[in-house]
């Protein structure tokens, strides 16, 4: 089963009113989530996780069927690997998260398919004395 | 250039640009401006910069924080259980203070004209020593020196209060 992770070695993010900012450090590149995608970001940062994981994980989280949200999962994390943000984990698995997730409270209300924005490029950065 | 319904443009840019701090040590994309820092800092060093536990702050070193929309980076002199007290070692009569909260990271290394230096090098701890010596002449002890006049003068105006009255005022009555 092909497994995603957060490509942390090159990331750094911060996550404000529940949406994250994400900087990619080899091409300066920054990023926004939505509550969704920062949902789903968290969850593969901590560990590696199947598309499938991660739809068990949503449907518990925001109340909604697998099938209904499957899709708008799978275009989000092929958009996050595209980006270079998220990549294939090497080694065994480890057990699915479902019951976990199950047990999560619902606090972020509807669900909103999760989006990765890019917003441009950072330039140099300039560090004052003055 | 794409929005989310929840975010605002600037503020995530400001955050990135905060990110990017952090990132330094990868990105190398920070490049000092000014003359404050000189001969330490100069137009056009690049520096990294990487996050530190305010905490782990000594005297002397070099950190950035978070002014408004810029990030400015100089010395550290005095602190307080929350609060740092920076200083310019090109600017020896102007002080700043920033919080716990603003501080985003310790400088630990600069290059310039092809070279880098680190926190460990030789160079780097001599400009910090010589730094701490300039502060030392140049502000703490002309302000010992001050608060001490000043106690001394407020004992004197004191002292002359306590005098007994001469006598010829006294056989006045």
């Amino acid at each position: 089963m092909r497994r995603l992770q957060a490509n942390t070695d090159i990331a750094a993010w911060r996550i404000v009113d529940g949406e994250a900012v994400i900087v990619h450090a080899t091409s300066s590149a920054y990023y926004g989530l939505n509550t969704t995608g920062t949902f789903i970001w968290e969850a593969i940062v901590g560990e590696p996780m199947a598309s499938h994981d991660i739809t068990s994980r949503v449907t518990a989280r925001f109340g909604v069927t697998g099938d209904a949200v499957r899709n708008d999962i799978d275009t989000f994390l092929a958009s996050l690997e595209a980006e270079g943000l998220a990549c294939e984990a090497t080694g065994s698995a480890t057990a699915a998260p479902a019951v976990a997730a199950a047990a999560q409270p619902n606090g972020h209300g509807e669900f909103v398919p999760p989006r990765l924005s890019r917003f441009g490029e950072l330039e140099q950065l300039v560090l004052s004395g003055e | 250039m794409s929005s989310l319904p929840g975010q605002n443009a600037e503020e995530m840019r400001r955050i990135a640009r905060e990110l990017q701090v952090e990132l330094s040590s990868e990105q190398r994309t920070l490049y000092f401006h000014g003359e404050s820092m000189r001969p330490f800092l100069g137009e056009g060093d690049e520096v990294v910069v990487t996050p530190v536990a305010f905490e782990d702050i000594r005297l002397g070193d070099v950190v950035t924080y978070r002014f408004g929309e810029k990030f400015p980076t100089r010395r550290l002199m005095r602190r307080t259980p929350d609060r740092l007290q920076m200083w310019c070692e090109n600017w020896p009569n102007r002080y700043f203070e920033t919080r716990r909260e603003e501080i985003l990271g310790l400088a630990i290394a600069r290059k310039r004209d092809g070279k880098w230096i680190t926190h460990r090098d030789a160079e780097w701890k001599a400009a910090r020593r010589a730094a701490l010596l300039k502060y030392w002449r140049v502000v703490s002890v002309p302000r010992t020196l001050g608060q001490l006049r000043a106690v001394g003068g407020r004992f004197l105006r004191w002292a002359r209060l306590r005098k007994p009255l001469p006598a010829r005022d006294a056989g006045l009555s």
